[in-house]
């Protein structure tokens, strides 16, 4: 497959689509305003990645370096059109009223994103990476150009502002020392 | 990248939830990085359309340019008549002309092409001029001011009188035999917007020949134009009663030979043109689809149950769709009923296959290299079944392609109202974008792969329609059949798929 991708194969280049798209259309969506926006990052992270794919050299796993690439697009095309930088001040995003009635109380990982979606721009921005992606504070600084001690004060608040709504929704239970997920079955 | 292993709880089930999320994307992403990473497949479409754009500026081009023909085709007819015309000497009551034709000429208010003619014939005069010789022209124009336009009337009548005049001198130079190329002025009802009381107002076809520089003038003291006005011979009557000017002048006006040469070249254009007709025509259309060949089954072990059962019976399910197609056509007469056809055309159809949404499942279609008969697979990742399942899910079929359709058209009965015609063709046809989902070789998945698919194909259409006339415009209606030769897919998939449309077929023509 990824011979077929180096020689510019289309069949080769679908078949790896489709084998990581869906996964990460869900990264993009958690960075991005809507689905449109999500898929718009994709496209643009995909067309990347089969344009520099010859320097994938095989270590470590394939997801993993699309993944960064794609998170990298995102964050790009954030910077680009001015959405991370307008809304990362702290006290704006202190006063955005958030309005968790929104949530849709479907698929608990779904819940999970939109919660996360909910969050304003710059914290959800933060989060993203620091607790999903599991960049440093230090690489977060240096991907969004902000200090890094504003990345460690952004994730604090982004992360109560989230544990809030997910207390509300009763994604996530109390004692906060203990927060477990509430998850049917598969309780973590 | 330096990775956190000591997660807290919180955000380790946070990145297990986050990393379960998964989104089914949209065709339109992936069509998007085909494009962006094939752009050489777009060749096809930009020369269609720089095709398309060529073929309108040609049919433009024509259509602009008939009044020229007519201008051309008398002028050749003319130069062919007058190949050997005698120089006419002008007696110097021809000079008191040029005063009037002057005087006419500074108080015309000319359109930009008629001056352009009387820059012309004065630069004629000039070089008659410096060989002391004088020419008589005559400018008209199109916005004459009434008293302009007598000043005119009195000038045409004069030049009229000179003809005479002319015609007395002819034997006197007719032995100095020279060539003259006549450039024919034609204009129609140049009067038409003046609102004269006067008597040319009645005249519908004014010719005037300008005799031109490459004549011989050693012998010849004044060259002027021959002035023929064409008018029936009741108008010419009628104006004797009315007319204050004398009648007796105008007798030497009509040139009926000529007259009638004229009127034969305008016949033969127009039979010409009647040879050649426009239409424009629209087909909204029923789209089918018929299925030919054998699927090359997967090599398994049959004895396996489990293979077995996913040995399905290949069959499609699928419903007809509403598509459409439009075009012009140009029609050339080759004899009283047959007549040749070209065109350019559009046309849309498709059909809608009845699929189910499943999982993500790993599918293979078996093909077979056309040039070498090898047999290989190729495998997919496909979430649409065979539609058995409960979440039905339509799936559009579709192509778009530009033709141009060459075909012959056959007038089967009718009169000179209602004509009942049959007509046939045969297009080469470029996909401009098109979608199919095939059918995996184990009959089970519908798989999308565009780079199965043919960018040319071939089609015919097959129709009767009626014509009627209706005002000023031709109307054809009846039925169409549409019928793609090659199938949709590359010769690799042995399945071939072959599209019916069947349309009415609606066209219009003046």
């Amino acid at each position: 497959m990824i011979q077929g991708c180096l020689d510019n194969v289309a069949a080769a280049q679908e078949v790896l689509y489709s084998r990581f798209s869906p996964r990460m259309l869900g990264v993009c969506y958690r960075f991005a305003r809507n689905r449109e926006d999500a898929e718009d990052m994709m496209q643009e992270g995909f067309i990347k990645v089969f344009s520099q794919i010859h320097q994938f050299r095989g270590q470590g796993a394939l997801e993993g370096w699309i993944r960064r690439i794609i998170v990298h697009t995102c964050i790009n095309i954030l910077k680009k059109n001015k959405k991370f930088s307008d809304s990362v001040d702290l006290f704006h995003a202190n006063s955005i009223y958030l309005n968790e009635n929104n949530i849709p109380s479907i698929l608990q990982a779904k819940q999970v994103v939109e919660c996360i979606r909910l969050l304003p721009v710059g914290y959800k921005t933060v989060l993203n990476l620091y607790a999903i992606e599991g960049y440093s504070h230090k690489e977060i600084a240096s991907i969004l150009d902000i200090e890094e001690s504003t990345s460690r004060s952004q994730y604090t608040r982004a992360k109560s502002m989230l544990e809030e709504v997910l207390l509300k929704k009763k994604i996530l239970q109390k004692p906060r020392e203990k927060m477990r997920m509430i998850s049917g079955n598969t309780l973590l | 990248m330096e990775r956190r292993f000591s997660m807290n709880d919180f955000e380790e089930s946070l990145k297990e939830h986050a990393d379960d999320f998964k989104m089914i994307p949209s065709k339109r992403v992936w069509h998007g990085i085909y494009n962006d990473l094939h752009p050489g497949r777009r060749w096809p479409s930009v020369a269609m359309s720089f095709l398309l754009i060529f073929t309108l500026v040609v049919v433009g081009h024509l259509n602009t340019h008939t009044g020229s023909q007519v201008h051309n085709i008398s002028k050749d007819y003319f130069s062919s008549q007058n190949k050997n015309l005698k120089a006419r000497a002008l007696s110097s009551n021809n000079r008191s002309n040029i005063s009037n034709a002057d005087d006419f000429k500074n108080a015309s208010n000319t359109t930009l092409s008629q001056q352009i003619i009387a820059d012309k014939l004065k630069s004629e005069s000039s070089s008659s001029n410096s060989n002391t010789t004088n020419t008589n022209h005559s400018y008209i124009a199109a916005n004459t001011s009434p008293k302009n336009a007598q000043t005119f009337n009195k000038t045409v009548l004069e030049s009229a009188n000179n003809v005479n005049t002319i015609s007395q001198q002819d034997n006197k130079v007719k032995s100095q035999q020279i060539n003259i190329k006549p450039t024919t002025v034609e204009s129609n009802d140049y009067y038409a917007e003046l609102n004269l009381q006067t008597n040319i107002s009645n005249y519908n076809n004014l010719k005037i020949d300008y005799p031109q520089k490459d004549i011989d003038l050693n012998n010849v003291y004044t060259i002027k134009p021959d002035i023929q006005v064409y008018k029936s011979e009741n108008i010419l009557s009628a104006d004797k009663s009315s007319s204050s000017s004398s009648v007796t002048d105008r007798k030497v006006l009509p040139n009926k030979p000529q007259s009638a040469q004229t009127k034969n070249v305008a016949k033969l254009h127009h039979k010409k043109n009647a040879k050649i007709s426009w239409v424009f025509y629209a087909a909204p259309n029923v789209n089918s689809v018929t299925f030919s060949g054998q699927p090359i089954k997967p090599i398994t072990n049959l004895g396996s149950p489990a293979v077995a059962i996913n040995q399905k019976e290949n069959r499609i399910i699928y419903n007809s769709s509403l598509g459409f197609e439009a075009g012009t056509q140009f029609n050339y007469e080759i004899s009283k009923k047959l007549s040749f056809t070209l065109g350019l055309q559009v046309t849309y159809s498709g059909y809608k296959i009845i699929s189910n949404q499943v999982h993500p499942t790993l599918s293979t279609l078996m093909l077979k290299d056309s040039k070498t008969g090898v047999i290989y697979a190729k495998n997919y990742l496909t979430h649409y079944g065979d539609g058995t399942g409960l979440s039905a899910v339509p799936l559009r079929n579709y192509s778009l392609q530009a033709s141009l359709p060459l075909g012959l058209q056959y007038e089967l009965f009718g009169n000179k109202k209602l004509q009942f015609n049959a007509a046939a063709n045969f297009a080469p046809s470029l996909i401009l974008k098109s979608n199919a989902y095939l059918l995996s070789s184990d009959g089970s998945n519908y798989i999308n792969d565009p780079s199965l698919l043919r960018k040319w194909n071939m089609s015919s259409n097959f129709g009767l329609f009626m014509t009627f006339r209706s005002n000023k415009l031709k109307w054809q209606i009846g039925p169409n059949v549409r019928y793609q030769w090659l199938s949709t897919y590359k010769p690799d998939y042995t399945i071939k798929e072959h599209l019916i449309d069947y349309g009415l077929r609606i066209g219009i023509s003046k």
